[in-house]
């Protein structure tokens, strides 16, 4: 009787979420695969013939190879904001999870106001053409950086806490400074948390577009959404 | 004898720094200059811009040139209607996304950790428009929310219901966008209730079955009282987001029709376009002041809550 209901409950959930959350995504791919007009007519229907290839050639040809162009510009942005964000956060993280310093006051509350603080629009313009930086992918970096950083903070320094101290003092008694210790010690422990913070941080970045719709308006470094 | 050296190389700005700590009394191995490339960063690209906003919204300006104005542009920015009109639409944004993300978040929590068939599917496919560009979400359902042709007035329709025009009316248009992004949001939401749901111990279910509790009983009684801390996470979380969103209101109607579906984050953006900078930053000032305020006030209520109990 239980695993009954229990079915009949999967099966509405199933059909409910096929419907709910498939059904749009299946609407993006069927319209991907249409012609121009049958797209045009907005119907949730199968294509009558699969132009799917076809379509994505086009897309990618158009305005002399754009989308490339942007999605190559999309991926260093991801990939070089990421590995800074996760290098200097660990780096902060490490340093405040360990240390007892007045200083710990301050730093949490800046990541406190960084997650909450909407950052301000037209001034970060401001800085960034004062720093010859404005419509550029390194000014773009910077800035996504910048934003990231609290969060990957916070992250990072809930899981430092659960490495043992022991280890720091063994590298230190066999003779390791500072930088030894964190990069070759701590930091390759953070291998799980890393991970959680490349593909949270990857995907918020690569599909950010209000940074790039103020930070750069210019065509230069156009972003791939 | 070469590392130790470099140790103390390393460590004497901190010393200097933080003179009466108790780390002084040894070449701490956790050195402060580990912070300095994050904060310069930090600084530079966001305390330099959020302290200028403040100094600059009260001047007329054009990025080289300023002009002291005092508070015309707060003046500006609360006379003209259709700016006060972002302002509520920001808030009521804001309480409807939370609101329906909480509800609709342990609700789909609570069914994806009963015993049900294709748990794991299901649990994915509730997350997956999470992952998805917003923009691609925002274009996708300007399309099916179409009054006419689009696919949701279509099956309305066949079932007898007339739908409603969606983003075209303005009165339905803010709340078309905030269903779409609960729509994209829910999953967020509902992996940190699953999580809050999960670390309750099972004896409480058990008890609570022995003793002969329903379903709906063990949901009110247990469920919902220890899920407390995530609840908490998600509606802080969800209500910064609402009052900061952006690119899904840009990308589905641009705040129209007309300025009926405007945030105070997309009239910024607009000031922001049509030069009037100092108005722009004025906005800004504005939502900053808001979400503060608003976290300030919950982050006191949920820590009184949890002293009371």
């Amino acid at each position: 009787m239980r695993t009954k209901r229990h079915r009949w409950l999967g099966l509405f959930g199933i059909v409910l979420f096929a419907v709910v959350f498939l059904v749009p995504f299946a609407f993006i791919l069927f319209t991907a695969a249409k012609t121009q007009t049958e797209a045009g007519q907005l119907q949730f229907s199968l294509p009558t013939t699969w132009t799917l290839l076809q379509n994505f050639g086009d897309a990618l040809r158009a305005r002399d190879y754009m989308l490339i162009i942007a999605f190559i510009n999309s991926t260093i942005l991801t990939v070089a904001s990421v590995a800074i964000l996760v290098v200097l956060s660990a780096m902060v993280a490490y340093v405040v999870q360990r240390r007892q310093s007045r200083w710990n006051g301050l730093i949490n509350f800046l990541v406190l106001s960084g997650l909450i603080i909407p950052p301000a629009v037209v001034p970060t313009v401001w800085v960034l053409q004062k720093l010859g930086l404005f419509k550029t992918l390194g000014g773009l970096i910077l800035i996504e950086v910048a934003f990231g950083l609290s969060f990957c903070i916070l992250l990072f320094r809930a899981f430092i806490a659960t490495i043992p101290r022991d280890l720091d003092e063994a590298a230190i008694i066999d003779g390791a400074g500072p930088a030894r210790l964190f990069f070759k010690v701590i930091f390759p422990l953070l291998k799980s948390v890393i991970v959680t913070v490349v593909i949270v941080q990857s995907v918020a970045i690569f599909n950010d577009f209000a940074t790039r719709c103020t930070s750069s308006p210019g065509t230069r470094t156009p972003p791939c959404s | 004898m070469s590392t130790e050296v470099n140790v103390r190389r390393t460590v004497t700005p901190a010393v200097t720094a933080s003179a009466p700590a108790p780390a002084v009394r040894k070449k701490s191995p956790y050195p402060h200059w580990f912070c300095l490339p994050a904060a310069v960063i930090f600084f530079v690209f966001f305390v330099v811009p959020t302290f200028s906003s403040f100094f600059f919204s009260l001047t007329r300006w054009d990025l080289t040139d300023w002009e002291f104005i005092g508070l015309d542009n707060f003046v500006n920015f609360f006379q003209e209607p259709a700016l006060v009109i972002g302002l509520k639409n920001t808030l009521i944004y804001a309480v409807v996304t939370c609101g329906l993300k909480v509800v609709l978040g342990i609700l789909l929590a609570q069914l994806l950790t009963s015993r049900i068939i294709a748990r794991g599917f299901l649990r994915s496919v509730a997350f997956f428009p999470v992952l998805v560009s917003t923009i691609g979400v925002g274009l996708t359902f300007t399309v099916l929310m179409d009054p006419s042709a689009g696919l949701i007035n279509k099956s309305l329709a066949t079932i007898g219901i007339e739908g409603p025009a969606w983003l075209v009316d303005p009165k339905t248009a803010l709340l078309s966008v905030a269903l779409v992004d609960v729509w994209k949001g829910v999953g967020l939401a509902t992996v940190i209730f699953i999580a809050g749901i999960v670390s309750i111990p099972r004896e409480y279910f058990e008890a609570a079955a022995t003793d002969g509790a329903s379903a709906f009983h063990r949901f009110r009684h247990i469920v919902l009282p220890l899920s407390k801390p995530a609840i908490t996470t998600v509606i802080i979380l969800s209500l910064i987001g609402g009052l900061r969103s952006f690119d899904l209101i840009w990308a589905m109607t641009r705040g129209g029709p007309g300025f009926t579906s405007d945030v105070i984050a997309s009239v910024i953006y607009k000031q922001y376009q049509a030069g009037f900078y100092g108005l722009s930053t004025a906005g800004n000032v504005v939502l900053f002041l808001l979400v503060t305020a608003v976290v300030f006030l919950l982050y006191r209520f949920f820590t009184r809550q949890e002293v009371d109990l």
